[in-house]
Parts: C-alpha cells; structure tokens; sequence
C-alpha cells in the first residue's frame, strides 16, 4: 500500500511517516501541496490514498482536491482528510467534491485513523459525490 | 269675529238679503196700499163732492123705471153726471150711476154712461150681481168704498155714497162711482215700480257689498292665517328669529329669542334689538353707524352675510352667536330679519377639541421623543403600507430624510436584498410576514437580509416587524431594525477566531497525542512501567485538553445559534450501546454494574444521533465518574404518549442539596466530588441541556448527596426539526 500524506506541520508530518512506516505501508510526505502534486505527477505508481490535511501553507485542502479532480489519472484515488478544522461548510464541499471521508485529526489516534484508511482502500469504498 | 262671520256667512247672507227683499216688500205693500188709499180716498172725495152736486130733490122724482126715460130730472142728472164724467175721468173713475133699492132688488137709473157705452144700463134695469157694500150702503146709509169686485162689466172698486133727503134724511138712492181696477191697478203699479227696481238695486248693491267686504274679510283672514303661520313657524323655529325695523326696534321676537336672551316677547318688542342685547360697551362704535346708515338708507353691509357676535342675555351672561341677516322690503317699511344660532356650545366643544388636540400633540411628542431615544432604526406603516413615520435612527441609516420616506409605500422605496445580492419579494418580507401572520416575525441574524440605502449601498439588518391591530383589525405595522454590519463582523471575527483557535490549539494536542501513542508503542524503544505510567499520565492530560477544547467550541456554536441538528431516525438503544461500549475498560475497572432496560417496542426517533450520543455519553459518563467501586448505573428508556423518556439513575455522591440550582450552569462542578474526581470541565451538562434544548425536549433531575442521582430527559415522540447551522457537533 502507497499512501500520499499532504501535511504542512513538521512534527506531526514526521510522526505520521513514521507510523505508517512502522504498518509497512509506502508513504510519500508532501510538506505542502505542491509537494504533494510534484509526487503526483512523479511517481510512476500512482499512491492508494491520499491523506490530506485541510490547512496547508500554500492553497487550502479544498483547492488541493480541485485541482486533483481535474487531472483525469488522479481523480479516482480515495482522499481521506484529516484535519483540526471543521466547519460544516468545509466537511460538506469537501465531501461535495468526492473526498470520502473527513476525520477530526485531535479525535482519533494514529492507529485509527490507519484503520479507516485500509477499510477506504480495501473496501473500495464509492466516492461518496454529494 | 271673522271666524265667526266665516262660518255663517252663508246664513248671514241669506237672513240679510232676506230682510232687505222683506223689507223692499213692505216698503212697496206700503205705497200699493198707499196709493190703493189714496185714490180710493180721492174717489170717495170725489164721489162725495159730486154727489152733493146731485138735487136729491130730482132724485126724489126717479122711479127707475122706463118711466125715467123723459123724466127732466133723470135727464139733467144725466147730463150733470155725464159733464162732471170728463173731470171724473181724469181721476180714473169711469162712471157714475144711480141705484135704487127696490123690494131687495137693485134697479140702476140716472148715470154717466151714454147708452153706446156697453156698459148701458136702462134705468130699471136689475143690478143682478151688486157688490155686497152696495147693500151695506142701503142699511148703513153711510158712504162707503167697496172691495174690488167683479160683475158683468168688468172689475171695479167703487164708491156708494147715499143721496139723503135734506129734510128727512130717508135715504133716497145711492150713486156709484166705479173705478176701474186695472186703473186702479195700473196706478198702483205705477207708484211701485220703484219701490221694486230700488229693492232690487239695493239686493244687487247688498250682494256687491257683501262680496266685497267677504272677499276682504277673506283676504284678512289668508293673511291673518299666514301670519298665524308664520309666526307660528318662527316660534317653532329651534334658533332665536328676530325682526328690526328701520329705528333699529325689535318687531319680531319669537319663542327661542325669549328662551335664549330671557326677555319675553312683551320686554322686546318695540325696543331696541341693539340696546337688548348688543351691550354698548362693546359695539358702541361699529354698530351705532351701522344702525344710522340702515335708519336712514335702508342699506347695512351686513345682510346676506353670517357674523359671529358676542351678545348679552338678560342676566348679562356672554352668548357668542353666529347671526345671518336678511333685508325685507315691504311697501312701507324696510325690515332686517335675523336667524341667531347660538354657538356657545359649538365655542365649547371647539374648545374642547382644542384642548384634546393638545394633548394628543403632546403624546405625539412624546411618542416621537421616545421612538427617537430607541437606538434602532424605526418604520412605522400604516394599512395601506404607507410609511407614516421614520425616527431619525432609520433616517440615518437608510439615507433618506422622514420627509422623503413618509407617504411613499415602504415595499417600493425601500428594497430588500439577501446574501446573493438577489432582491427578496415582496411577500417574504419580514414585514408582509409579520401582517399575514398576525405576529412578530425577526429575521435572522446569522443569515441575515440587507437594506438598501439611498445611495444604493447596502447594509445587514436585524429587522423586528410587528403588525398593529386596532380593534381586531389591520392598522399598520412596525419594523424596528438595526445595521449588524459590526455584529456580523464581531461574529465573523469570533467564529474565525474559534476556528483557527481550536485549529491552533488542536495541533500541539494531535502532536502530543500521536507522539505518546507512538511511545506507548515503543516506536522509539521500549518503555518501562514508570515512563508507561508517566507518558499514560501526559496523555489522559492531553485528552482532557481536547475534550475541552472541544466542548469549549461546542458550547460556544451552540450559544451563537450556529449548531446544525441533522434529524434521522436513530435508535436509541443503538446510542446507548455505543457510549456503554466505550466506556466498557472504566466500567471494568471500577467495577460496576450497568443495568439498561428499554421498551422493546420503542420505535426510531427522529433525532440527531451524533448529539444524543453526546448526551448519553456525558450522563452515563457522570454516572460513572461520581459512583464509587461497584456502584450500580441503571438505565431506562420509555415514552409515554408525546415523549421518549430516558432516565439515569446512579447510587453515588449525589448533588449537594445548595448547588442543585446551579447544576447546569457553565463549569460547575460539585463541591463534593472535586476532590474525589479531578476530572470533568464542569461543560457537560451545560452542553447537554443546550443540546436537549434545542431538540424540544427537558432535562431534568433528583438528587441526593451520597445517596445517589437519577437524570431523566425527553425527546418528542414526533421528532426535532433538522435545523440548519453551521457546524455540527465536536467539529
């Protein structure tokens, strides 16, 4: 498994790396979005999942999965977005534009939110477009 | 008297007219009978001369016989009598003729008449039908003149007088002189023919006179009648009428006049109108000319005009009066009329308005003044939606003056936008809201509606709109409104400033968090049982750290209104598993005993799971929490016919019975269990009640200290509206 995680805070960037290492799964840390989508477009295979962080130091989380619509490749990996912030308003577009699931990081721990990201991809959940 | 003639007159008439034609009667039966007596009379003088003319000694010599014939003495009576005919003739006597009586028999003899005449008699010839006087003459032996009689020469009145011997006194013959009575008659006609035509000239003056002076009388009395009429119109009359003459005395001065002035009709006529009741004091200058004008002209500049006058009763009492006066011209005098109508009662009342239009300016004032003091903006509407009046707070914030605004229909003048900029319609104004509904209606400040000023800008409104009803009816209505521009932004800066606060403060947690996790983990080397403990310890603080944050963030979108509720049928008993769930290692550990007892045929209730979990959790948890080791948590869930009831029930510290009113306020906690149970933001059942709350149900508990806490809640039966916020729960 190949996971792309989108997540401007250093420290948190770090852990999460390390977690995921530890569970064996391939991760590409992206410190901002244009990271993320360089790796994107680099990578010759394509990541599972992408884990996103809404508030990213370049554009906003939601910019991000515009943009990552637009590309006809890209379109169709699972985005789970984990971020502090969440207002309704956000949640909903986000989930507007396929993002399949919206997890409050300071709620779930690292394990957890691993877990829902492997039912995401084992699951082959639907994007869920409202 | 009239009234009386009037009605006999026909009989009056009559009994006049008849007595004027008795009375021509008489008069003429008199003058027949005059002259029946005169010229009878002249014919008895006449007779009576002639017949002394008669020697009786001749007729002595008669026989009234054939004998007589060439008796001299017959023949010269003859002749005397024929001579004295022609006088005799004159006085209408035809003729004269002796008669004998002899052996009761009536024999004519000597006479005037000539024997041609046809009234011829021989003498000795019988007299066959004599007249009864002739026979009176033979025994009375006195003159007498006859009744008019009819014999077979025709009709007659005649005299008889006796011839008398001279010495004897034997009555010898008696002579006859006849009158004719159609002589007679004619006489008498003659005489009364005048006496008739002046009776009737008389009769026919009579009928004249009596025509003329009845037609007089008549007129009298059409005249009488109409000012029997008249007066009694003007006596009916409610206002004073009264009538001047040209010296300025008062002619007509009717009921109402002496009821409103006090003077009766005796004390006012023929005084002055001016000194009765125009004091000099006051008009002295203005009416005195007037008057002398009108005395000598006739003319005044006030007929045909209405003035308002002060005037005086009889008690010196002041009657304001409206007077209207006409000019009357008769053929010998000029009159002014007057019509007074006493307006003390219409000053009174006009004072009277007066003094309330005062007051209600004065209110007006006061409205004003108050509606100013009022730091919104203020529309009034009248039924029409005309506005009808703008404080100088709505003046201020919508660009135009009062003056612009007041008479101009509010839905055309002033437009209403939404977020999008898009004009909202005229019916879903909160104003049009508000009339149709009867009710207040305030509009929302979270997504508010936009004013738009007169310069086309526009601005956010929290508006009030009431309507006002008068009597059960729609009057107007009322739209307070305020510019939230700075509230909005205070809100906007709030909620900004929550989100990046719970932002910023969530990421050192999430750091703290999966950093312990990953030690506990032993990602960076194993620990012992002391670091276990102690990065345990960092931990359970962190977790704290996010629960409040968490709650704090909550607790705050609840309070700005922001919270969504996402209605779906939930299962109770589902939520309930799930918080039991989670609680199973505390459970565990401290030992005790959960009982859940639910009504298997609840049904679903339409609710927001996410914020019922919460509830359940922060009770079950409390309950928990404040019961010591093996304590028993009882959990119940029924309905009855509206509601669904779920009831809590502990054996633990309880409530002190002191704070109990304070329970759900922000961070309370018990004094008795801070120091058993450090744990806790003292946020919870403030949150919950919110959450309950604004899902139509109740809250409500019991408690005793160290005896135990039993909550209950409801939630309608018929479900929570889902309700459009912001945010949901814990995001």
């Amino acid at each position: 498994m190949k996971l792309l995680v989108v997540e401007d805070e250093p420290l948190l960037l770090e852990i999460i790396g390390k977690k995921l290492e530890k569970e064996k799964i391939q991760v590409l840390l992206a410190d901002s979005a244009k990271k993320g989508f360089e790796f994107l477009a680099n990578e010759k295979k394509l990541p599972d999942a992408i884990w996103l962080d809404y508030c990213l130091k370049d554009i906003t989380g939601l910019d991000f999965v515009i943009e990552l619509k637009k590309h006809e490749k890209w379109a169709d990996i699972p985005v789970i977005v984990v971020s502090n912030s969440a207002s309704t308003e956000k949640v909903n577009s986000m989930l507007a534009l396929g993002v399949n699931k919206y997890l409050l990081k300071a709620n779930f721990r690292l394990e957890d939110i691993i877990k829902e990201v492997n039912d995401l991809i084992t699951k082959n959940e639907p994007n869920t477009c409202r | 008297m009239i009234k009386k003639f009037s009605f006999f007159k026909f009989y009056f008439f009559l009994f006049f007219g008849f007595i004027i034609i008795i009375f021509g009667a008489i008069i003429t039966f008199i003058i027949a009978q005059n002259t029946r007596k005169n010229i009878t009379t002249n014919l008895l003088y006449f007779s009576e001369s002639v017949s002394a003319a008669i020697n009786p000694q001749r007729v002595k010599t008669l026989t009234a016989s054939s004998l007589d014939d060439n008796n001299p003495d017959n023949i010269r009576i003859n002749q005397q009598l024929q001579k004295v005919q022609t006088y005799l003739q004159t006085q209408g006597i035809r003729w004269s003729y002796l008669v004998f009586q002899k052996d009761n028999q009536f024999l004519f003899s000597a006479s005037s008449i000539t024997p041609d005449d046809p009234g011829y008699s021989k003498p000795g010839d019988i007299y066959k039908d004599p007249p009864q006087e002739l026979q009176k003459v033979f025994q009375d032996q006195q003159s007498i003149i006859s009744q008019p009689y009819q014999d077979e020469w025709g009709k007659f009145v005649s005299a008889f007088i006796p011839i008398k011997d001279f010495s004897t006194g034997e009555l010898l013959a008696v002579i006859g002189f006849d009158i004719d009575y159609q002589y007679l008659q004619f006489q008498i006609n003659r005489q009364i023919i005048f006496p008739i035509i002046s009776t009737i000239f008389i009769f026919i003056f009579y009928i004249i006179i009596f025509f003329l002076i009845s037609r007089q009388l008549n007129q009298t009395k059409a005249l009488e009648e109409s000012e029997e009429r008249f007066r009694l119109a003007v006596d009916a009359a409610i206002d004073p009428v009264i009538m001047m003459n040209q010296e300025g005395n008062i002619t007509l001065w009717n009921k109402a006049a002496e009821k409103t002035y006090g003077y009766s009709q005796k004390e006012a006529l023929g005084h002055s109108l001016h000194h009765l009741i125009l004091p000099p004091k006051k008009y002295n200058v203005d009416q005195s000319v007037n008057l002398k004008n009108f005395k000598q002209t006739g003319q005044s500049p006030i007929f045909g005009k209405i003035l308002e006058l002060e005037t005086t009763n009889k008690a010196g009492k002041i009657i304001p009066i409206e007077l209207s006066v006409a000019l009357i011209k008769t053929k010998n005098e000029i009159s002014a009329f007057g019509i007074i109508r006493d307006i003390s009662i219409r000053r009174r009342h006009e004072k009277l308005l007066i003094q309330k239009n005062n007051i209600l300016k004065e209110e007006k004032l006061k409205t004003e003044a108050l509606l100013s003091g009022i730091g919104d903006g203020v529309l009034a509407i009248d039924q029409n939606f005309k506005i009808t009046y703008a404080n100088h707070i709505a003046e201020k914030l919508l660009g135009w003056t009062s003056k612009e605004l007041i008479g101009k229909d509010v839905y055309d003048n002033i437009t209403v936008k939404d977020g999008t900029n898009k004009t909202i319609a005229k019916g879903k104004r909160a104003l049009s809201l508000a009339v149709k509904s009867g009710k207040t209606i305030s509009s929302s400040t979270i997504n508010p509606v936009y004013y738009v000023r007169k310069d086309k800008s526009k601005f956010p409104v929290a508006i009030t709109a009431s309507p006002i009803n008068s009597d059960g009816k729609f009057s107007g209505a009322i739209d307070v409104f305020r510019d939230i521009t700075h509230e909005i932004e205070v809100d906007k800066m709030k909620n900004e400033f929550i989100s990046l606060a719970s932002h910023q403060l969530r990421t050192p947690l999430s750091a703290i968090k999966w950093y312990s996790e990953m030690l506990l983990e032993g990602d960076a080397g194993k620990l012992d049982t002391e670091q276990t403990k102690f990065i345990d310890n960092i931990n359970l603080s962190n977790q704290r750290m996010i629960d409040l944050v968490n709650t704090l963030l909550n607790i705050s979108r609840i309070e700005s209104g922001r919270i969504i509720i996402e209605s779906n049928p939930t299962d109770l008993k589902e939520l309930i598993s799930t918080v039991i769930y989670e609680f199973e290692s505390k459970i565990k550990e401290k030992k005790q005993k959960i009982i859940v007892n639910i009504n298997p045929n609840l049904k679903k209730i339409n609710c927001d799971p996410k914020l019922i979990f919460e509830v359940y959790k922060n009770l079950i948890s409390n309950a928990i929490k404040y019961s010591p080791k093996e304590g028993e948590i009882q959990i119940f869930v029924s309905s009855d016919k509206d509601n669904v009831i779920s009831q809590i029930t502990d054996n633990g510290y309880g409530i002190p019975k002191k704070d109990q009113t304070k329970v759900f306020t922000k961070f309370y906690r018990g004094e008795n269990i801070l120091k058993i149970e450090t744990e806790g933001t003292g946020l919870g059942l403030y949150l919950i009640k919110s959450i309950i709350e604004s899902s139509g149900g109740k809250i409500w508990f019991k408690s005793e200290e160290n005896k135990g806490t039993t909550f209950w809640f409801s939630l309608p039966l018929k479900g929570v509206n889902s309700k459009k916020g912001e945010v949901s729960i814990n995001s």
